[in-house]
């Protein structure tokens, strides 16, 4: 047993056992220590005969060592016994101990069981089984709280513990089932003890709702007790209670009725408040402090849990505040505090009728001498005061009569409160808070910003904790005092306490202007770089979010996010560096510096998971411009990249064992981008893909399976797949950004786009894929990126760069082509249901021959033969008149069509833009939306300028695929949008006049 | 590491939790010698609003209070908002986690799924409330010490193992210091008072209890 446990009862229970009539120290152990016999806690019936003999002795506590008979007979039979050694007991020859065990045990166990020992006549098993059940379980239900306690206590494993748990839970149930009166309120308190150590106690709750009904104080002490720890509010048998709180709210005794009200106030639920809130309201007139104060805390929680009661308890509440005694006092203020949360009547009946007595109450208090009673390091109870400056935040809040009228007591409190101690620092805290929240004259806040700069300064972090905190809310108030303090809470944000850390970053962020960004960026990522691993989260997260809130110029925001990646990288979130892609596929010019610079951090960083990815995508899409040294600025210092480095690069990602798959994935796809531009690496890229046609990842074994027949049997359509990527539209992603972090629609909506949608953000002509392109590219693995129906088409296109404009050398039949080589290449993602179809009907249409081939290779095969189907005759094409789509006095649209008589539904439409106005246009980019049912894709257009007065023209094509051709007919609207004189200008029409039958 | 009654003993279980002698009954006696380090951290709370919507996360409370000793073990827990019994030992488990791990100098305050947690350690114990983030973090403090110096003026001198064999008189002395995560009464006398009272009643209505007992046993 724990020493611990020994010398603690030595000093304690000694004393009050020994001194039991007259402790008044220790009433409670009277309850819990037994002081007639320990009933046993076998099912009743009658006892074996020994028990009878032994029962007489069972009364003396197992501490005090008396010489009695049952001592003697014990040591008398194990001083009989050979030595045996039970598992669990000391040694045998310790006779004191282990005979002080057992009369442990012969005190608290069934004495049955000893009788039955007894008979049996094997001693020497007998005691091995006691010694067994000793050690299991030393104690039972006739067990004092105490020493079930100490059982515990002196358990050595979980298991252990749990035995003597389950044996004393047995124990209880069978005494609760029999009714037991007598140790009722002994059970509970144990049950109490086993719900802290979390064993579940459900059992005994209907035992504290007789204790409760129970006419004696302390059965109601324990009850209580037991139910405010046993029960919680959402549980049914709480509304059982209900009659006898009503009952003890009732009665006359002053403690009973604070054991009710404090229980009411600590788990009542809506219907018990709803049902009690008369008796309370009517405690609250009451004369005894006691109760006032109790009962206005309950009020508390009926007005929290039953808002609609409120104006029942307001008048009482005002008249709590005339109080003398500190406790009604603090508690009425609260029970204000929150009338006023709950209904702006309260507010304004408190403000009329309150506002003055506050004042003085708080002056009074606040001036008062040394009063012992409520004395704290020097100031008069400084939970008053600090209740009261909440109660006149509340009050002031929005109310500038009222807050001139708190002026001043402010002003005072906040000028005259010791700061030197926490009390007074507590007191500051508040009021320094209630400035901020009420309509204060600006000296006054400039009194309060100042005690939060001493506050910051403060060599207490607790102090400079809460200053930071006040900080954020002062910012809204009062930007520039904050920024005073910029570099003490830059200072902050490297503490070595996490609490104060992340409240300065919060604080340093809301800081952030466009003047101080770069300074404090700058911090920030120096400070990455030493900072905590666990606070490399946040901080990156943070600094990612300045830096892409306030970046005005590209090669900055390009530059601090490659230095937060190379430090940060692992902790960068997807959306952040998938826009930087973005960004940089936007920044034509600083293309060769970003792959430069992120080849260099690549060499010191390569462990950052985000810096590898955006290394390989860009080295995959501007590798050349590494090698080349294209669009070398000012401030790089010269390099020379071989093109065996860059593969090395990519091959490391590729091999390294630490890399995932998406990366793996990315890796791949960058070196098939290589392969085409570095000819003389071609052969090892070739090896590094043969090597992954192996791979146990499915997705790299198939992509590499791909690539491999690409490379070895498709050279001719190779470099036009591979090429580079068109340029990703900022404006959509940052939109999707946006869009799929306020809600998951992404899954749901964009794959059922309306094509209108997604037609109209194609500018310029290239068919960019407004949302998915990214994502599809890079989350290789992602099987649930939802591709856009109408774009379906582009997917190569997106995924591999191709560009569109060199496939019309394979043939006429581009989107066939496509279309298959769609499905080749995205076989990882779910095929649309709409391209299965298609598919087979493509398959039929150009393509019979093809068909018996098996089904594995059929789409190699349909490859093959797509050359061949370049040739396929279109001689036998259908003549459409040519229509004047749209006229306005600026501009006229022309269509013309052309169709292939085995393709009915698709349609090419050859558009011709006449500019009739006399100003040149520039920026032309010409947009299309059509019905659902219809699919289109856009060529790029012939130019982006119009030359004036019809003088010059654009042409562009566009393919319509109708999908219920026959039935429905075409429709189409369009805008265009240009610039003349670098004046934006759009126009927008709806063209139905297609000839029938296309 | 404590002088106790002439015996030094290494155990924290016995060290006084609040150690020293009062000069004078209105100083603070924490004291010296002792290990009262502070450290205090908040926790905030978790709000999972979806799952306790009731709970009104506006009302400035203690949501809870938890005492733990310092090797993770449940002292004393009270709970002012409904938390199941499942999520009480998930807080519970998560809180020591964070808490128990921090450096002496630390601020006493952690963040905890939106909430905050306030702490305080005494000799092994640590005293933890859990409150809305925009609540008087200091004055937490100060409550934490006025239920401390209530208890060791109950106790005299307590330490962790009066808590523990004693753990229902601290449930009623918390009960009289805070009713509904609001504080109930600023006075420590007049809280000795109320208790007082009460432990005596019940020590009448036992003797009442004994007396009728012994008449009934003797008149048969």
């Amino acid at each position: 047993m724990d020493r611990a446990d020994f010398m603690y009862h030595r000093k304690k229970t000694r004393h009050a056992l020994v001194s039991q009539a007259s402790s008044s120290t220790d009433p409670i152990a009277h309850w819990l220590i037994p002081d007639r016999p320990v009933r046993s806690c076998r099912p009743a019936g009658p006892a074996p005969e020994p028990c009878r003999s032994t029962a007489c002795v069972f009364a003396i506590p197992p501490t005090e060592k008396r010489e009695t008979p049952r001592h003697n007979k014990i040591a008398r039979w194990l001083g009989s016994n050979p030595p045996i050694s039970p598992h669990g007991l000391p040694p045998s020859s310790d006779r004191d101990s282990l005979a002080q065990i057992s009369i442990f045990a012969l005190a608290s166990s069934p004495f049955g069981d000893l009788a039955s020992l007894a008979r049996s006549g094997a001693q020497g098993r007998a005691l091995e089984d006691l010694a067994a059940a000793l050690a299991m379980n030393p104690f039972s239900s006739g067990t004092r709280l105490r020493d079930m306690i100490r059982a515990i206590r002196a358990c050595k494993t979980a298991a252990e513990e749990r035995a003597v748990v389950r044996k004393e839970c047995a124990a209880i149930r069978s005494a609760i089932s029999e009714n037991d009166q007598d140790y009722r309120h002994r059970n509970i308190a144990k049950l109490m003890f086993i719900h802290m150590l979390g064993y579940p106690t459900h059992f005994g709750q209907m035992e504290c709702l007789k204790l409760i009904a129970a006419s004696g104080f302390p059965e109601k002490r324990i009850g209580y007790l037991g139910l405010m720890l046993l029960l919680d509010e959402r549980q049914e048998v709480l509304m059982l209670v209900t009659n006898s709180l009503k009952q003890d709210l009732n009665l006359s005794n002053q403690y009973i009725v604070g054991l009710a009200l404090c229980a009411l106030g600590n788990i009542c639920s809506a219907e018990m408040a709803r049902d009690l809130a008369p008796e309370v309201e009517r405690l609250l007139l009451t004369r005894d402090p006691n109760i006032k104060k109790k009962a206005a805390l309950c009020s508390i929680r009926i007005i929290r849990k039953v808002p609609d009661l409120a104006e029942n308890f307001l008048s009482p509440a005002a008249s709590l505040l005339k109080e003398k005694h500190h406790g009604v006092l603090i508690a009425g203020v609260q029970l204000c505090t929150d009338l006023c949360k709950v209904s702006a009547d309260a507010s304004n009946y408190l403000r009329k009728n309150c506002t003055e007595g506050l004042v003085r109450l708080l002056r009074d208090v606040s001036n008062s001498p040394y009063a012992p009673e409520y004395d704290i390091a020097g100031i008069t109870d400084p939970f008053l005061h600090i209740r009261l400056l909440r109660l006149m935040r509340m009050l002031g809040q929005g109310d500038s009569d009222t807050s001139e009228y708190i002026n001043d007591i402010l002003a005072q409190v906040a000028s005259k409160t010791e700061s030197n101690k926490n009390a007074g620092n507590a007191i500051l805290y508040e009021c320094v808070e209630t400035i901020m929240g009420i309509e204060a004259t600006s000296g006054l806040r400039v009194l309060a910003i100042n005690i939060l700069g001493r506050f910051l300064s403060n060599r207490d972090n607790n102090i400079r904790y809460v200053a930071l905190n006040m900080l954020m809310k002062a910012v809204a108030v009062d930007s520039q005092a904050v920024q005073r303090h910029r570099t003490t809470i830059l200072e902050c944000v490297k503490d070595s306490d996490a609490s104060i850390r992340k409240r300065a970053l919060e604080l340093v962020f809301l800081l952030v202007n466009d003047t101080n960004v770069k300074p404090l960026t700058k911090e920030l990522i120096d400070y990455l770089e030493v900072s905590d691993q666990d606070f490399k989260g946040d901080l990156t997260a943070k600094i990612c979010l300045i830096v892409e809130k306030f970046s005005q110029e590209k090669k900055w925001y390009i530059d601090q996010m490659f230095k937060v990646l190379s430090l940060g990288g692992n902790f960068v979130k997807d959306d952040v560096w998938h826009a930087l892609i973005v960004a940089i596929s936007n920044a034509p010019d600083l293309q060769g510096y970003s792959v430069r610079s992120l080849y260099k951090a690549f060499q010191t960083s390569s462990e950052q998971v985000c810096l590898v990815r955006v290394t390989v995508w860009c080295i995959g899409e501007y590798g050349e411009m590494l090698v080349n040294n294209v669009g070398v600025l000012e401030v790089e210092e010269p390099m020379t990249v071989t093109e065996s480095d860059a593969v090395d690069v990519l091959e490391a990602c590729l091999t390294r064992y630490s890399s995932d798959i998406a990366t793996r994935s990315m890796s791949l796809i960058a070196l098939l981008k290589l392969s085409s531009r570095f000819p003389p690496t071609s052969e090892r890229i070739k090896d590094i893909i043969t090597v992954h046609k192996g791979s146990v990842a499915l997705e790299l074994q198939q992509r590499a399976i791909e690539f491999n027949s690409i490379i070895q049997r498709h050279q001719n359509i190779k470099s036009s797949l591979v090429e580079r990527m068109p340029v990703l539209d900022e404006s959509a992603y940052i939109g999707k950004r946006t869009s799929s972090s306020q809600a998951n629609i992404v899954a749901d909506k964009s794959s059922q786009p309306s094509s209108t949608a997604t037609t109209l953000k194609f500018p310029n002509g290239v068919a960019k894929p407004p949302a998915a392109p990214l994502v599809d590219l890079l989350d290789l693995s992602a099987d649930d990126t939802p591709v856009p129906s109408s774009t379906s088409n582009d997917f190569l296109h997106d995924l591999l760069g191709i560009g569109l404009t060199n496939s019309p050398s394979s043939g006429t039949a581009p989107s066939g082509g496509t279309d298959i080589l769609m499905d080749l290449l995205s076989i990882g993602t779910p095929v649309q249901n709409d391209t299965a179809p298609k598919v087979v009907s493509s398959n039929q249409g150009f393509a019979p021959t093809t068909k018996p081939a098996p089904t594995t290779s059929q789409v190699m095969d349909l490859l093959d033969g797509l050359p061949s189907n370049g040739s396929l005759p279109g001689s036998q094409t259908p003549v459409y008149p040519s229509i004047t789509a749209f006229e306005s006095s600026t501009l006229r649209i022309m269509f013309s069509f052309t169709k292939q008589p085995e393709k009915p539904h698709v349609t090419e439409i050859h558009v011709t833009f006449v500019n009739l106005s006399s100003e040149a246009y520039t920026d032309f980019v010409f947009q299309a939306a059509v019905p659902k049912f219809v699919q289109l894709h856009l060529d790029p257009a012939s130019s982006n300028q119009l030359a004036a007065s019809g003088n010059g023209t654009i042409t562009q094509t566009l393919t319509v695929t109708n999908s219920q051709h026959g039935q429905k007919a075409l429709a189409m609207r369009v805008r265009m949008v240009y610039k003349v004189n670098n004046q934006d200008k759009s126009e927008q029409g709806q063209i139905n006049n297609f000839p029938p039958g296309l | 590491m404590v002088v106790h009654k002439g015996h030094i003993t290494f155990r924290p279980l016995r060290s006084r939790i609040i150690a020293a002698v009062k000069s004078s009954t209105h100083q603070h006696k924490f004291l010296a010698g002792i290990e009262i380090s502070f450290e205090v951290s908040d926790l905030l709370a978790g709000r999972a609003i979806g799952k306790r919507g009731e709970r009104n996360s506006r009302s400035k409370m203690i949501h809870f209070v938890i005492l733990i000793s310092r090797q993770g073990k449940v002292r004393l827990t009270k709970w002012y908002s409904p938390y199941q019994q499942k999520e009480r030992s998930t807080v519970i488990r998560e809180l020591s986690g964070l808490i128990l791990t921090r450096g002496p100098k630390l601020c006493n305050f952690v963040e905890w799924k939106g909430y905050k947690v306030v702490y305080r350690r005494y000799a092994s114990l640590y005293f933890c409330m859990c409150i809305d983030p925009d609540d008087n973090e200091l004055e937490i403090l100060e409550i934490i010490h006025h239920f401390v110096e209530i208890l060791d003026r109950y106790f005299g001198s307590v330490c962790e193992l009066d808590l523990i064999f004693n753990f229902h008189k601290a449930y009623y002395i918390l009960d009289e210091i805070l009713i509904a995560g609001e504080l109930q009464e600023s006075s420590k006398k007049a809280v000795a008072r109320l208790i007082a009272a009460q432990d005596s009643l019940v020590e009448t209505a036992k003797e009442e209890a004994g007396s009728i007992s012994n008449m009934i046993s003797q008149s048969i």
